[in-house]
């Protein structure tokens, strides 16, 4: 309350020199009987949208409310934009947007008004809330039901809402589990291209989801958890940009042609789906040869791609992530 | 924190059990006193009616508030937990003691509403008599204090215990230990 300093309202803070966003060593919890966490180490830098991957009940959940600052931890050292949860909560609080897996929202109120309340949650100046709001609005699309009551908006309305809630006071540490469930393939798009600016705008975003190939898209590193740990990390686009091999995807109007223009290169294919032709490639370097090679021997290429699915293949491989719990 | 407040009350106004729970009140209370002021209307001269009427309606008041106070708060901080609106109010940079505070003022300022509906009531009283301004004025400030009170009976059942029909139970446990159960007590311990 009064005395005290307020967040930094022009935008994310940066974090201390030479200190990651998210910093977390040897983070244990336990709930009961269960371990949550079992000696967890995390970094994670700011201006960055890292992935947090892991079957259910890997401890996801768990670590983002101890980066939260709502949950302490048993063991371990935390640190997120340079302050510890645990000694200065309300350092940790301002500098972190939490979305949670599920959340409720204040039904009775309109869009406007809940978002002007977590304003006043956030401490922004009171004259800053309303404009703040309608700001936010704008930006996941909500403009039109500013003043909607918001038990007529539909789950993905109010998903949304959460997001904008999330980053009412412009967090330097934004934590967003789950948060694309219940959104519309436009809304999804849409949240990518937020959580992207805000990782542009120099915030560090953790976002845990189960659709891989969404992740892929949005995220510059994934971290991989099991059972509380950290079982492998894995750079997104790292597989394209290095030389080693990695599956194209070749499709072709007539089908026969390409497979006469791959064999006329002496490069072997497979059949994969919808008439494509899979390849080995070492590189963005030899597939243009390849393509100029196939266009060039009258092939009528339509299509030539990476596989996506690279995160997915990872995940797959890495840990014991494959084996049913 | 009086911006949560005032959103709390805000949501409590747009709902429509709210406005139930008032009516009754008040059509419970005016029933109430006709009752009463039709058992006494054959008592003779030097019989002070005001008084006795406004003395019974506080006494009405305050059997009624030990109901309707603790189903207004027994659930607002686990039913917040329920729908999962209370975490994300705990990340922001309030303190419990604010979110407290707010739940704590809601229900004060509810109390004060429905006192404010008994005012018609203590308005007849005043008409039949013999009703002192400042007598009126400070039972009504206890009457508020005690409304205040028995909120945060509800308010710790509800914070205690997750479940809001346990809570419910809980609050109205304690409310009626200290109303009924303490004179018992009292009385027991005279002997």
């Amino acid at each position: 309350m009064a005395g005290r300093a307020t967040a930094d309202l022009t935008g994310p803070a940066p974090a201390a020199v030479g200190e990651p966003a998210i910093l977390a060593e040897g983070l244990s919890r336990a709930f009961g009987g269960v371990r949550a966490l079992q000696g967890l180490d995390l970094t994670a830098p700011a201006g960055r949208v890292v992935a947090l991957v892991g079957p259910n009940g890997a401890g996801k959940t768990t670590l983002l409310l101890i980066l939260a600052g709502l949950l302490a931890p048993d063991g371990g050292r935390v640190r997120v934009a340079g302050a510890d949860p645990l000694a200065d909560p309300l350092a940790v609080r301002r500098a972190v947007g939490w979305m949670p897996d599920f959340f409720g929202v204040y039904e009775g109120l309109t869009a406007q008004e809940y978002l002007e309340l977590f304003g006043a949650a956030y401490r922004l100046p009171r004259a800053e809330r309303p404009g703040r709001a309608r700001e936010l609005l704008v930006n996941v699309g909500l403009e039109d039901r500013a003043e909607a009551r918001i038990d007529t908006l539909s789950r993905g309305q109010k998903q949304r809402l959460g997001f904008a809630r999330a980053i009412v006071h412009r967090p330097s540490v934004l934590l967003l589990d789950e948060p694309a469930s219940g959104l519309d393939p436009r809304a999804r798009v849409a949240l990518r291209d937020q959580v992207r600016a805000q990782a542009a705008a120099g915030a560090c975003v953790l976002v845990s989801s189960h659709i891989l190939s969404e992740l892929e898209e949005v995220a510059d590193a994934a971290v991989f958890m099991e059972a509380g740990r950290v079982t492998g990390e894995y750079a997104v686009g790292e597989v394209s940009a290095a030389a080693t091999s990695q599956p194209w995807t070749l499709r072709a109007l007539d089908h026969d042609a390409l497979a006469r223009g791959l064999e006329a290169a002496g490069v072997t294919g497979r059949a994969a789906e919808r008439g494509e032709i899979e390849v080995d490639l070492g590189g963005e370097e030899a597939a243009a040869e390849l393509i100029a090679r196939l266009v060039g021997a009258g092939v009528r290429l339509v299509e030539a791609s990476p596989r996506r699915g690279g995160l997915e293949r990872a995940f797959l491989t890495s840990g014991e992530a494959e084996q049913p719990r | 924190m009086i911006d949560l407040m005032v959103s709390e009350l805000r949501q409590r106004l747009r709902g429509r059990r709210w406005w139930v729970v008032l009516g009754l009140w008040a059509l419970a209370l005016l029933g109430l006193l006709a009752l009463t002021r039709a058992a006494v209307s054959g008592v003779g001269e030097g019989f002070r009616l005001g008084p006795f009427m406004f003395g019974s309606l506080a006494l009405f008041v305050l059997a009624l508030a030990c109901l309707v106070m603790p189903s207004l708060t027994s659930g607002s901080i686990n039913g917040e937990r329920q729908r999962g609106t209370l975490a994300v109010l705990q990340a922001t940079l309030y303190r419990p003691w604010e979110i407290f505070l707010a739940k704590l003022g809601a229900a004060t300022v509810t109390a004060a509403a429905f006192l404010a509906a008994t005012l018609p009531l203590t308005l007849w009283c005043f008409v039949e008599g013999d009703v002192s301004v400042v007598s009126v004025l400070v039972v009504y400030l206890v009457l508020l204090v005690t409304c205040a009170v028995l909120a945060t009976f509800g308010l710790a059942a509800s914070a205690l215990i997750p479940r809001p029909a346990l809570s419910a139970v809980a609050a109205y446990a304690a409310v009626f230990a200290l109303t009924i159960g303490s004179p018992i007590v009292f009385a027991l311990a005279d002997e």
